[in-house]
């Protein structure tokens, strides 16, 4: 690259862009960073379905369901104390 | 090929192919702007790794229809800044990266070795020098080759504060260099609004 044709300011630009990217574009990310990044986001999916599918589970679930809702039903007085529930 | 945009659908559609085949596309840009912040080639490396992760777990999010790039830049951005406030550190391996160079490059001749050598170093010491906010944002302006206005999207602040980081980066980069050289390369002039 000829850099006479350049001003003070313009070679200055052209010196930083070059460096940088000398410096960067030589670099490359491990091998193996893909397989270990697939299998994270597999990881990830899997148990995120696993949660999700045990949340959707869980109305399903009559008698937790009913003895939840008895007990909120039986629940005769809230206390004036901020935060507790008297069942 | 299937463009980004099919990929980023199929990704939505949970269809992991999609982030391996974005990966490959996306992986050199993503480490390389991270490195160049964080100077650090294993975090650089799990920046990476986390980027993507979140382009899995947040596929719903990404607007098929718009360029992928900004996303991926403003995602790195704010893991790396997130990495250097927990870490506090800026970590220097000249001697390292020195070795790697010479040993990993095509070779030439010897006075091309040391031009380019003394020039990289040079400039990723003096990178390295500059406070956070102004090396985010000349990396992406002199490296990722953004504009002002792409940056100041990305950063999500306004294109005059990308100007002044711009102005006072470039600033401090000169003196650095200035007093590496140990010449003056003459007094350069920016506009700053």
């Amino acid at each position: 690259m000829n850099l006479h044709k350049y001003s003070k300011k313009e070679l200055f630009e052209v010196r930083l862009r070059r460096g940088m990217k000398n410096w960067l574009d030589k670099k490359s990310p491990p091998a193996d960073l893909r397989a270990q990044l697939l299998s994270a986001a597999a990881e990830e999916k899997e148990t995120s379905e696993s949660l999700l599918a045990r949340f959707l589970s869980l109305p399903a679930d009559r008698e937790y369901t009913y003895l939840s809702f008895e007990r909120f039903a039986k629940a005769t007085a809230y206390s004036l104390q901020i935060g507790v529930l008297i069942v | 090929m299937l463009s980004d945009r099919e990929l980023v659908l199929q990704l939505q559609d949970g269809n992991l192919d999609a982030l391996g085949e974005l990966y490959d596309r996306h992986q050199h840009i993503v480490y390389r702007t991270a490195l160049a912040i964080v100077g650090d080639e294993s975090a650089a490396g799990d920046l990476l790794q986390d980027v993507f992760l979140r382009v899995n777990r947040f596929a719903m999010r990404i607007d098929p229809d718009r360029p992928i790039e900004p996303w991926l830049y403003r995602v790195t951005t704010n893991l790396t800044y997130t990495w250097l406030k927990r870490r506090k550190r800026w970590l220097l391996r000249p001697i390292e990266d020195m070795a790697e160079w010479l040993t990993s490059s095509k070779k030439n001749s010897p006075s091309y070795y040391l031009e380019r050598n003394e020039e990289w170093q040079g400039v990723y010491k003096a990178v390295a020098s500059l406070a956070l906010r102004h090396r985010v944002v000349i990396v992406l302006h002199y490296f990722n080759d953004l504009s002002l206005q792409e940056i100041a999207e990305i950063l999500e602040i306004p294109v005059g504060t990308v100007k002044s980081r711009l102005h006072y980066g470039r600033r401090a980069l000169r003196m650095y260099l200035e007093a590496e050289d140990g010449t003056k390369l003459g007094e350069v002039q920016y506009e700053f609004t």
